[in-house]
């Protein structure tokens, strides 16, 4: 058979090939051991010296245009095959799921890690105290004796005369003090109780409570913290201000508000630590000093997610936390 | 305490915008709550703290004005001619308690006019005392208190003719009782001050009047009292008995120790003026032991500047706190001494004084310094543990909830969740009275309300603290979680929660949290079904329950539908070890099926326990993969089919290994549970 003729047939076999079997079958039939084209290069060997290259160049020719089409085909062959599996495996994708809700943590307990985080950034470390607390370390330890007028701005759970729920997280100041002595650094947040029920105020609420002694520490370092935390807590460089306040444990005191659209608002307590303090936990007011702070976390949830009443924080309808 | 601006210009000799004055006090610390416009004056709400009783009057709050201005109050007198001496003799026993009396005589006054009609004060003296909340009463009441909110002294007036025989100011008696102006009769400790004549109290010092000795329409004539009443003999006195009076206020927290006889003076030359009548000269009973001491306090200039930032020179200072009223004694290179005025009880040591200087500079106008110091804390503590578990719940769809630890002691009887129960002795209302001792009550009453509102899927968690007392209070970190599904499933979702998916939760947990040695028992929980639940255990310890929650809880808290639940104690979670790393085995594992048929009775974990006993070290793995009943099977078998997959460190395992080890179980199992292998 001629080359001519022999094109001709392979043509016609290519055209027959609907699958990449039949492509391999073809391979095989031409380009295999006993493939007709390689049948002819085998067969060059009996031609004379003269004829060899024109008759290997022309069977080289006829196996580049056999292999050009194997590979076209087997481009198209191989598309249509992927189209059919698509075909056989095609879903209703817009059938609904029934998706779970997705579980929340509190919004007070977002808030409280919030702000511990910023702190945690900052070297200081988180403390825990008792919730049933002593009338000594959540009044008197803290330089606020039996009968003080501070007193009265606590209003005071009581479980047995020397015991009581705690009314701030101060204590854990002198707690933290006692365990770990100057220099610290720490904050401690924690739920606090208090006879008091309105729209501004439920009988359990949460507050962070923050002290750092060191050397030298200033009320300068106090408000450079605690502006730089307003900051971080807003997300924006904030209009603060601090004025005089006062509170039993520290000297000075100071309130710190913020400017807010509609002017001032309160966020939290301050102060540099009174000597009264540090003395009754052992820490020499000579060679130490400190700040202490505290702040509702409440009142910060409230503004951070721009609720009125508070008291919803505690009411546990699923509707409303776990939007947060 | 309420005032109006106009009150306050007339002590300053001048006018001050609102705003300007408002913002002036709030940045001195006398924080002003609101303004309310009166015509054409505005009534300031100061928020007092409790440590500047000196700001309980016009005076106070103008002296703290005058002082931030750096100028000085308008002098004011008044003078009233005197005859004679009173004959009523006053004697202080309780000489701690009242180390300054003073008194004068008031008579032919009359509080009516010829009609008989109540004479009327001037219309700028009841503007002020409406605008502070103080009720009007009669003229002499009213002059009275106009002068307590006008220089901070609280005075009383004793219709003289009802009074007989001397007066005594003493302790009371136990259960002495006294009738109040208000009408209420109340018995009296022996650590409460009376005011005293022959035939008994006639008034509860420093706070109220009795009744039987008030002023009224037409008294003639008045004893005035103007005293000083120790603050710590006032305090916790109005408040024990539920009567807090402006006069109370102000004493407990101290009224300036010279301002008696001034105050005296002013009162009898209004009340003269007004309503008439003479009055003697007044007397004084003093007992200087017993008077507070202006305190001597040294201030270091260096100390000072530290503590705020600042470099104040020593002349700046010490004209500041000039104009606080504050004497200076002396100044000896660095330090200042200084002597406290008598209106402040709040200066005592450096650093109060510290305060004082800061205020006048004021502490926006302080420098903010950043910290230098490198002090950091790496201590361990539970925080960080427990929010990563807390958000692990979040991340298996739990919802977080914060309930008040306190509940309703009730329930929690009822609940039998009461040993060791904690009560609160003041309960804020009757169903917050005892401390929780599980968290259970709080995630059930979220369970029925979320319930209620058509919820039928409810997955929630809740960690704080439990309370007890059994010998001691004890305080222990719980994580809790309620599980609830009666919800109508999805077309491609057909399993309901169940108890398995709840162990499956608790075991992750355990491991989530690290927790090693981890065992099952039957749950001794009185809230959980007895034959769908499990204790956990870490060695032996119990750290946590879960399952079904008991048929007769439901009953009890009326609620149909069955729900799960779990408690664990978080403490115990936290405290395990730290993991160390294992390099895994480089050689080919095996695997075997294995399948028993065995009583439906056995419980798996006894087969189990069986298998892995005689299996060999090697066994790292082993799955239940089939439960199978009914079929081919009779009618009171199972059948159990296991996975087991071996795998060694130290070489490739051979199979004749395996074969005895399969043969080792297969004959104990037959033997110790008559289980059959399965062809």
């Amino acid at each position: 058979m001629d080359l001519h003729q022999l094109k001709k047939q392979l043509s016609k076999d290519l055209n027959k090939a609907s699958n990449s079997k039949d492509l391999q079958d073809l391979k095989i039939k031409y380009l295999g051991k006993k493939g007709r084209i390689s049948l002819l290069s085998k067969d060059l060997g009996k031609l004379s010296q003269s004829e060899r290259p024109k008759a290997g160049k022309a069977i080289n020719l006829l196996k580049k245009f056999f292999e050009e089409q194997i590979q076209i085909l087997s481009k198209e062959i191989e598309q249509q095959e992927i189209n059919a599996i698509l075909e056989t495996e095609s879903i209703d994708t817009s059938l609904p799921v029934q998706s779970e809700k997705l579980g929340n943590l509190h919004p007070i307990t977002k808030t409280i890690d919030k702000i511990c985080q910023y702190f945690i950034s900052r070297g200081y470390s988180i403390e825990d105290g008792p919730e049933i607390e002593s009338e000594y370390f959540n009044f008197d330890a803290l330089n606020i004796p039996k009968d003080h007028p501070a007193r009265d701005m606590h209003d005071t759970f009581y479980v047995d005369a020397q015991m009581l729920l705690r009314t701030h997280t101060s204590p854990v100041q002198i707690r933290a003090i006692l365990k770990s002595k100057a220099p610290l650094k720490i904050i401690c947040p924690g739920k606090v109780y208090r006879s008091d029920a309105d729209q501004t105020h439920t009988p359990m609420f949460h507050q962070i409570e923050g002290l750092l002694i060191d050397e030298k520490v200033n009320f300068g370092n106090l408000k450079h913290e605690l502006t730089e935390f307003l900051n971080y807590f807003f997300g924006k460089k904030l209009k603060v201000r601090f004025r005089p306040s006062y509170f039993p444990f520290t000297e000075p005191s100071a309130e710190v508000d913020i400017m807010d659209k509609k002017g001032w608002l309160e966020i939290m307590g301050c102060g540099m630590v009174h000597p009264n303090v540090l003395k009754e936990a052992g820490v020499d007011p000579k060679k130490y000093s400190g700040f202490a702070f505290g702040l509702g976390i409440e009142r910060m949830t409230k503004l951070d997610y721009q609720m009125d009443d508070m008291r919803l924080l505690f009411e546990n309808d699923l509707r409303l936390i776990s939007q947060s | 305490m309420k005032i109006l601006k106009s009150h306050l210009e007339e002590k300053l000799g001048k006018k001050k915008s609102v705003d300007k004055l408002s913002n002036q006090l709030t940045m001195l610390g006398l924080e002003v709550d609101s303004i309310s416009k009166l015509k054409s004056d505005f009534c300031i709400d100061i928020d007092l703290t409790p440590n500047r009783g000196d700001c309980f009057s016009a005076l106070g709050v103008a002296r703290e004005i005058a002082a931030s201005d750096q100028t000085s109050l308008k002098k004011e007198k008044y003078s009233v001619k005197k005859y004679g001496n009173s004959k009523i003799k006053v004697l202080v026993q309780a000489k701690e308690a009242c180390p300054k009396y003073s008194y004068l005589e008031i008579s032919n006054l009359s509080l009516t006019n010829s009609k008989g009609k109540v004479k009327e004060l001037p219309q700028q003296i009841n503007s002020r005392l409406e605008a502070a909340g103080i009720n009007l009463i009669n003229p002499v009441v009213d002059i009275l208190n106009y002068v307590m909110l006008d220089i901070g002294q609280p005075m009383h007036a004793f219709d003289k003719d009802k009074i007989s025989g001397d007066i005594k100011v003493r302790f009371a008696k136990n259960n002495e009782k006294v009738n109040l102006l208000d009408d209420q009769t109340i018995s009296l400790s022996k650590d409460s001050l009376l005011i005293t004549d022959a035939k008994g109290p006639i008034a509860f010092a420093g706070i109220m009047g009795s009744k039987d000795s008030s002023v009224e329409m037409d008294t003639s004539a008045i004893i005035l009292e103007s005293a000083f009443f120790a603050p710590k003999f006032i305090r916790g006195k109005a408040r024990k008995f539920g009567i807090q009076t402006d006069a109370s206020q102000r004493f407990e927290r101290g009224v300036d120790f010279n301002l008696q006889l001034k105050a005296l003076e002013m009162a009898s030359a209004l009340i003269i003026k007004y309503l008439g009548g003479s009055c003697t000269n007044a007397k004084e009973i003093v007992s200087n032991s017993d008077l507070p001491k202006q305190k001597k306090i040294n201030l270091s200039v260096n100390f000072l500047n530290q503590k705020i930032g600042t470099q104040l020179p020593i002349k700046k200072i010490k004209q500041l706190l000039q104009y606080l009223d504050i004497e200076i004694i002396d100044v000896q290179s660095d330090l200042i001494k200084i002597l406290t005025p008598s209106h402040r009880f709040d200066l005592e040591i450096q650093e109060d004084l510290v305060e004082e200087i800061a205020r006048l500079v004021g502490y926006d106008n302080l420098p903010n310094r950043e910290l230098k110091t490198a002090q950091q804390n790496f201590s361990k503590t539970d925080y960080s543990k427990t929010l990563e578990l807390k958000k692990f719940l979040t991340h298996n769809n739990f919802q977080e909830v914060i309930n008040y630890s306190f509940i309703d002691d009730g329930l929690q009887k009822e609940l039998e969740l009461s040993k060791g129960i904690i009560k609160i002795q003041n309960p804020i209302t009757e169903n917050l009275n005892s401390m929780r001792t599980s968290l259970f009550p709080g995630l059930i009453t979220n369970l029925i309300s979320n319930a209620k509102r058509g919820n039928d899927y409810l997955k929630i968690y809740e960690e704080g603290k439990v309370f007890s007392k059994i010998k001691s209070i004890k305080e222990s970190n719980h994580l809790a979680g309620l599980i609830f599904d009666q919800e109508k499933k999805s077309w491609n979702r057909s399993s309901t929660f169940d108890f398995y998916s709840l162990k499956e939760l608790a075991l992750k947990i355990a491991k989530f949290s690290n927790v090693a040695d981890i065992s099952l028992k039957k749950s001794s929980s009185n809230l959980l079904h007895p034959k769908i639940s499990a204790d956990i255990f870490k060695a032996n310890k119990k750290i946590g329950s879960f399952g079904k929650v008991h048929p007769i809880i439901l009953k009890t808290i009326n609620f149909k539908k069955p729900f799960f639940y779990f408690e664990f104690q978080t403490n115990e979670l936290f405290n395990s070890k730290s993991t160390k790393l294992v390099e895994p085995s480089k050689f080919p594992s095996m695997q075997r099926d294995l399948a028993f048929i065995v009583s439906e009775k056995l419980d798996y974990i006894e087969l189990f326990n069986e298998i892995t006993k005689h299996a060999g070290k090697d066994l790292i793995d082993i799955k239940l993969f089939d439960l199978f009943k009914g079929g081919d099977l009779q009618k009171n078998q199972k059948s159990l089919a296991f996975r087991l997959t071996w795998q060694s460190a130290k070489g490739t395992l051979e199979d004749n290994y395996i074969d005895l080890a399969i043969n080792k179980i297969v004959k104990n199992s037959k033997s110790k549970f008559g289980a059959k292998l399965r062809s």
